[in-house]
């Protein structure tokens, strides 16, 4: 043994470090994996020397509000198992999850695991699923599409009724609206010249300091539930003035003051079409998922009741629980009780 | 020949070694819904409702052992549970949707499942200063005193004087007191968290073995180098009296003064996981706490101090 060592010392050291790491390594790797323990039977998440929670009493207690998970399982797969994936979609779904990192990551320092416990609420296991999501989303969205193509002249009426239209849009930021500097009240007035010879479009696109200038001025669609949205990204007192004006007609001057920044703007606002069908027609990407919004917003619980659709066409088995949750969160969600709509 | 089996033996160890248990529901494969080829088991959702809320709802369900075993349901809180839920109801245009709003099915509910257990909460916290008062003392080193805050050193050492001379403390506090001080010549609970005095006066009245004036006068520049205190306009001068420093004496004005603090509720929940020798079974779990919540592994302190760390 001690001629064996003599002769293979080195080697005898390099086998005792190599131990010595892998030791170490499993030891790191492992000392906070937990252990599994159960009590009568059942898997316990948590103990104490007074009682234990088991997974049942955790599913139990999280389970007895789970009717919009549940939901959220089920439209999934009926939207997923509805629409073929196409390349067009695929792209916009990247699109999509390339928005959704890049707004998560400037918000959230770690915003993956903040994404994964999002998503779970979506049905979507964890961050490696937003591919998912971001699919299932587009691919809704292509289905109410077509749904509401389906069923334009039934769906019509209620977003007619919010007085719905196109409208394009002049800003120009000032210092003190009260008291224009030259400069201002300048630009001001070749504004005004430029509008009594050219159209809006053409004004817009030279004079507007908004980012809708490069597109001839156009905000595109507002209606009477604009204001109410969150979304929105133009003043009250802005769309206000666009409801009341008729197709081709221009606004006063409108001023707003943003009142985070403090910052002051004059705003000229143009309503470019009235007529609904000729907007649902429109070329315009931005339009068309606006229009697409306005008629899922005005008809209230329309996204639900296109879902039931495509559901009847698939094999579909409810167990007696869950159908009972699900059809009572859509009823209460058809109702129309906007707060108690988390994809709000 | 055996020389790979024991590599791949190892190799297997530790592959196996790297995850740790993950619970399940017991009739986890019960079929919830079906959807063409697509199947969703309570276990999905379980991983879901876990991956979603299981670390809070778990808390929770602890919390409330810890509540039934510390506090209990006496009757004196169902009857405060009860107080608060008529002066919500009365307060609210209407009580039942806004329970609904809220997630609770009923007045019963939200008395059992809200109200209950946040009374509870807020006696254990209570209850936290009696049973762990030695920790608090040493952290806070609370004490009741009655500071006298002065302009200049001068103006200090002459009131200290006074107030050993046995004159009357409120003329004293009158004719010295800083215009713009902090205190007035009320008793006031002094601790570690009371960041308008050096550091010092808390200390020295602290250990101080008898009531009565602290001979000696404080000042902010007395915490920092004399590098720092060259603007000696801005430096106020400090005379204390102390009232009580017996912990069991001033254990109520303790608590009125800490027990909104954020590191005293959370140090109550750490004291009681401990006693009841909380552990979590779910490496799910146990992830989302080590990440967020460290504090509550209470059998591996070593990962709050790490975040305690990072944080500074």
């Amino acid at each position: 043994m001690r001629d064996f060592l003599r002769d293979n010392w080195f080697v005898v050291v390099i086998a005792v470090v190599i131990i010595g790491f892998v030791s170490y390594f499993i030891y790191d790797s492992t000392k906070y994996n937990v252990s599994g323990t159960t009590s009568d039977g059942e898997d316990v998440v948590a103990s104490t020397n007074k009682g234990d929670v088991t997974a049942d009493d955790l599913y139990d207690e999280m389970s007895a509000s789970d009717s919009s998970l549940l939901y959220n399982l089920y439209r999934n797969e009926v939207v997923d198992q509805s629409i073929e994936t196409t390349d067009d979609l695929q792209q916009d779904a990247d699109d999509l999850k390339d928005q959704i990192d890049s707004t998560a990551e400037q918000q959230v320092s770690d915003y993956k695991s903040y994404l994964g416990q999002e998503l779970a609420a979506y049905g979507y296991n964890g961050y490696d699923e937003l591919d998912d999501y971001c699919l299932m989303s587009v691919k809704q969205k292509e289905m109410n599409r077509r749904y509401v193509k389906k069923h334009y002249d039934d769906l019509k009426k209620a977003v007619e009724d919010q007085n719905p239209r196109t409208i394009s849009i002049i800003q120009i930021s000032v210092s003190d609206p009260d008291n224009l500097t030259s400069d201002e009240q300048k630009k001001k007035d070749n504004i005004d010249s430029a509008l009594s010879k050219q159209s809006f479009a053409k004004t817009a696109t030279a004079y507007s300091e908004d980012s809708t200038a490069s597109d001839e001025g156009v905000y595109g669609y507002v209606d009477g539930k604009t204001t109410e949205s969150s979304s929105s990204s133009l003043d009250e007192s802005v769309i206000n003035a666009a409801l009341d004006l008729k197709k081709g007609e221009t606004s006063d001057w409108i001023t707003v003051t943003d009142s985070d920044s403090g910052t002051s703007y004059l705003y000229k606002v143009h309503v470019d079409e009235t007529d609904l069908n000729k907007i649902y027609k429109s070329k315009n990407d931005t339009i068309k998922d606006q229009v697409l919004n306005a008629f899922l917003t005005d008809n209230t619980g329309l996204e639900y009741t296109v879902v039931q659709s495509y559901a009847k066409k698939l094999d579909i088995k409810l167990s007696k629980s869950t159908k009972k949750k699900i059809n009572a969160y859509i009823e209460e969600q058809k109702k129309g009780d906007d707060s108690s709509d988390e994809e709000n | 020949m055996k020389k790979i089996s024991i590599l791949l033996l190892c190799g297997a160890f530790l592959l196996t070694g790297c995850s740790g248990h993950v619970t399940s529901v017991s009739d986890g494969d019960q079929e919830l819904m079906t959807i063409g080829d697509t199947t969703i088991t309570k276990n999905d959702e379980y991983e879901l409702l876990k991956t979603y809320e299981g670390s809070d709802v778990m808390m929770s369900e602890v919390a409330s052992i810890i509540y039934k075993n510390e506090i209990g349901t006496t009757k004196k809180i169902r009857k405060e549970a009860e107080q608060q839920y008529e002066e919500f109801a009365s307060s609210s245009d209407d009580p039942e949707a806004e329970l609904e709003s809220k997630g609770y099915s009923s007045k019963e509910d939200y008395i059992e499942n809200y109200l209950i257990p946040s009374i509870q909460s807020e006696k254990l916290v209570d209850k936290y200063f009696k049973d762990d008062k030695k920790t608090i003392k040493k952290k806070y080193k609370p004490s009741v005193a009655k500071i006298l805050e002065c302009d200049d050193k001068d103006t200090a050492e002459k009131a200290l004087k006074e107030l050993k001379d046995g004159k009357d403390t409120s003329e004293v506090f009158d004719e010295y007191q800083s215009d713009d001080a902090n205190f007035s010549d009320e008793e006031t609970l002094v601790s570690t968290q009371t960041s308008s005095v050096p550091t010092r006066l808390v200390n020295t009245l602290y250990k101080q073995k008898k009531a009565g004036v602290v001979d000696e006068v404080f000042s902010d520049s007395s915490d920092s180098d004399s590098s720092d205190s060259s603007d000696s306009s801005s430096t106020k001068y400090y005379v204390a009296i102390l009232v009580n420093n017996d912990y069991d004496e001033i254990i109520d004005q303790v608590r009125e003064s800490l027990s909104s603090d954020s590191d005293v509720t959370s140090a109550c929940m750490e004291y009681y996981l401990k006693k009841y020798d909380f552990e979590v079974h779910d490496q799910e779990i146990f992830d989302y706490l080590k990440e967020n919540n460290p504090e509550y592994l209470v059998q591996y302190p070593e990962l709050k101090d790490s975040d305690d760390d990072s944080s500074n």
